[in-house]
């Protein structure tokens, strides 16, 4: 009963909520992480980078943002989510970045993440390809089992083990609505007891290599397999 | 007297510094002797002050650097008072502020200016009955400051108990002390607490350190309570405590620290400025502290300012108008701040972002519209 009542207060909506409105900024968001991602070259330095990235958002009208823009290269990401990155790292010709971006469009909330890498570093391309893996694992278990918040992060984090990464749990899924979700619940997906609702979360996983000092990021909106075809 | 320095924090060149005790908004330089990184974010900086100087502090006060361009910053004391060498502890918060100085060019013997003592945050506990500390981030600086001082002179008897929240085990950069105090003091607990699960192993607890502490405090009379650390935590921790029908108001002490992007510490006792906050067929005037950013200084005053990004000219929840006389006297926005202004719905010619302000001098009777 606990869990029923908290999970209506958590999952409450602002006025303007609209499926139709965070599909569509869920949509601008992806394709935002992909043009920036598009345009980062190894030589560049990692705060032109975050420049460009706020340029590109700007262009776009989704500058304005629930959370700072973060572009992360190299070491930069194994930091955890509002760490500030070491300065002037630039990108190598063999190296991994990632992006986490939060716009608004006008009213309504975006979120979402992704990695990159700009060589042949196997373990860095798996990493990449790991991190997304591991969201399509959870998100199934979550459409499939109707697990809580826990059992979902509690499997990543067994799941990201047995792949040979260690889940960063700082990172672990929040609400997201109409702006500000913050009024609503600030807190974490992976502390809920309840299954959490389709369009009102995002699923964040965030994995780094146990022995080098990178890392890899995905993010999205907790949705069914329809909307990832 | 001139201190002359190849280097220094931006501002600071040329102090001139009074001889004598130090006077209360007075200034003196004082030798940096020790910097040490306690985590990745967190510096221990020992300044050792002139041997003619007198710096009597209660623990749980602070003082302010002081730099020549008035935008000081404060740090409580993180030890009881020692002879001539005081411990203050810097969070490293990137820019061109003086944590970033401390972190790329201070150097040993290098000088600081610094004023103080000030803020009436202080140990006020007599004996008898319990105390309960709450802090989050550097706030256990004052936290630590008081609590050493009372087990060194306190009732024994007295239950102490430290509830230090963080978001990752590498946050609590002083929890082997405390745990040795704890081997050591049979009346005083330490409670780390994680702010989210993540890597909580045994002897963490999860959640806000202020739900931790009342979950645990099943009678509040005859309590203590003191809370130090970010502006969330210390009022909703107020707020709950004072909900409780068995809590005494006027036991419950608080000291504040600003988010990360707003300010390096806030406190009461620095100079300020006026700041007239206009409506309709009315004014308000606060006195903000010099330094301060206006979001920090209208947050203080009670002005229920939204700030979902935390001060980092992301959301523009702290959009405020500024009254056209005084629009060109300040410094024009950054770039990032004016492609955010264009995007905001409604946004006018003469609006700004109160996070992105920094209160000067030159901005004494500064005239603003938040609502527009």
């Amino acid at each position: 009963m606990n869990d029923v009542i908290e999970q209506s207060d958590l999952e409450k909506v602002g006025s303007v909520f609209s499926k139709e409105q965070m599909l569509a900024i869920r949509d601008k968001t992806r394709a935002a992480i992909h043009l920036i991602a598009s345009k980062v070259k190894p030589g560049m330095v990692e705060e032109d980078a975050v420049a460009m990235a706020k340029d590109i958002l700007a262009a776009q009208g989704m500058l304005r943002g629930w959370h700072d823009v973060y572009v992360r290269f190299g070491a930069n990401t194994t930091k955890t989510f509002g760490a500030p990155s070491d300065p002037g790292v630039v990108l190598g010709e063999n190296d991994i970045f990632f992006l986490d971006i939060g716009p608004i469009y006008q009213q309504w909330e975006g979120d979402g993440g992704d990695t990159f890498v700009t060589g042949t570093d196997p373990a860095m391309a798996r990493s990449a390809e790991d991190a997304r893996a591991l969201f399509h694992a959870v998100r199934k278990k979550w459409q499939s089992e109707g697990w809580t918040g826990r059992q979902l992060y509690d499997f990543a984090e067994s799941a990201a083990r047995d792949m040979g990464w260690e889940l960063n749990l700082d990172l672990s899924g929040h609400r997201i609505s109409d702006f500000p979700h913050a009024a609503i619940y600030d807190g974490p997906m992976a502390t809920v007891g309840f299954c959490p609702s389709p369009l009102v979360w995002v699923l964040e996983i965030h994995i780094r290599h146990p022995a080098r000092r990178f890392g890899a990021f995905f993010e999205d909106m907790l949705l069914d397999d329809a909307y990832f075809r | 007297m001139i201190f002359a320095r190849t280097s220094g924090p931006p501002g600071v060149e040329g102090i001139s510094a009074p001889g004598g005790a130090l006077a209360r908004g007075g200034e003196v330089s004082a030798e940096i002797v020790d910097l040490t990184w306690l985590n990745a974010s967190v510096m221990r900086l020992l300044l050792e002050l002139p041997a003619a100087i007198r710096f009597d502090y209660q623990p749980g006060q602070f003082l302010a650097v002081v730099p020549a361009d008035g935008a000081p910053r404060c740090f409580s004391m993180a030890a009881p008072p020692s002879g001539r060498i005081v411990e203050l502890h810097v969070r490293y918060r990137g820019g061109r502020g003086f944590s970033q100085w401390l972190k790329e060019k201070a150097r040993i013997a290098d000088r600081v200016a610094i004023a103080g003592p000030y803020g009436d945050f202080a140990w006020r506990s007599r004996g008898g009955g319990r105390v309960i500390l709450l802090a989050t981030g550097t706030g256990i600086a004052p936290i630590s400051a008081m609590l050493e001082h009372a087990l060194a002179h306190n009732d024994k008897r007295q239950g102490l108990r430290l509830y230090w929240g963080g978001r990752h085990t590498d946050d609590f950069y002083r929890a082997p002390m405390f745990r040795r105090w704890q081997e050591t003091h049979g009346n005083f607990v330490f409670v780390p607490v994680l702010s989210r699960r993540g890597a909580a192993g045994a002897g963490f607890a999860v959640g806000r350190v202020q739900d931790v502490a009342l979950a645990e405090a099943s009678n509040l009379h005859n309590v203590d309570v003191y809370a130090c650390g970010s502006p969330g935590m210390v009022e909703d921790a107020r707020a709950r405590f004072l909900q409780r029908a068995d809590m005494s108001p006027s036991r419950f002490f608080s000291d504040s620290f600003e988010p990360a992007a707003v300010a390096e510490k806030s406190g009461p006792a620095a100079p300020t400025v006026a700041v007239i906050v206009k409506r309709r067929e009315s004014a308000d005037r606060i006195e903000a502290r010099i330094g301060d950013t206006l979001l920090a200084a209208l947050k203080r005053a009670g002005f229920p300012l939204f700030s979902i990004c935390g001060g980092r000219a992301s959301c523009g929840t702290c959009k405020t108008g500024i009254v056209p006389a005084w629009s060109a006297r300040l410094p024009p926005p950054s770039k990032i701040e004016r492609n955010l202004l264009a995007c905001l719905p409604d946004s006018r010619v003469d609006d700004r972002l109160a996070c992105q302000i920094t209160l000067t001098a030159g901005l004494d009777g500064l005239e603003i519209c938040p609502s527009g």
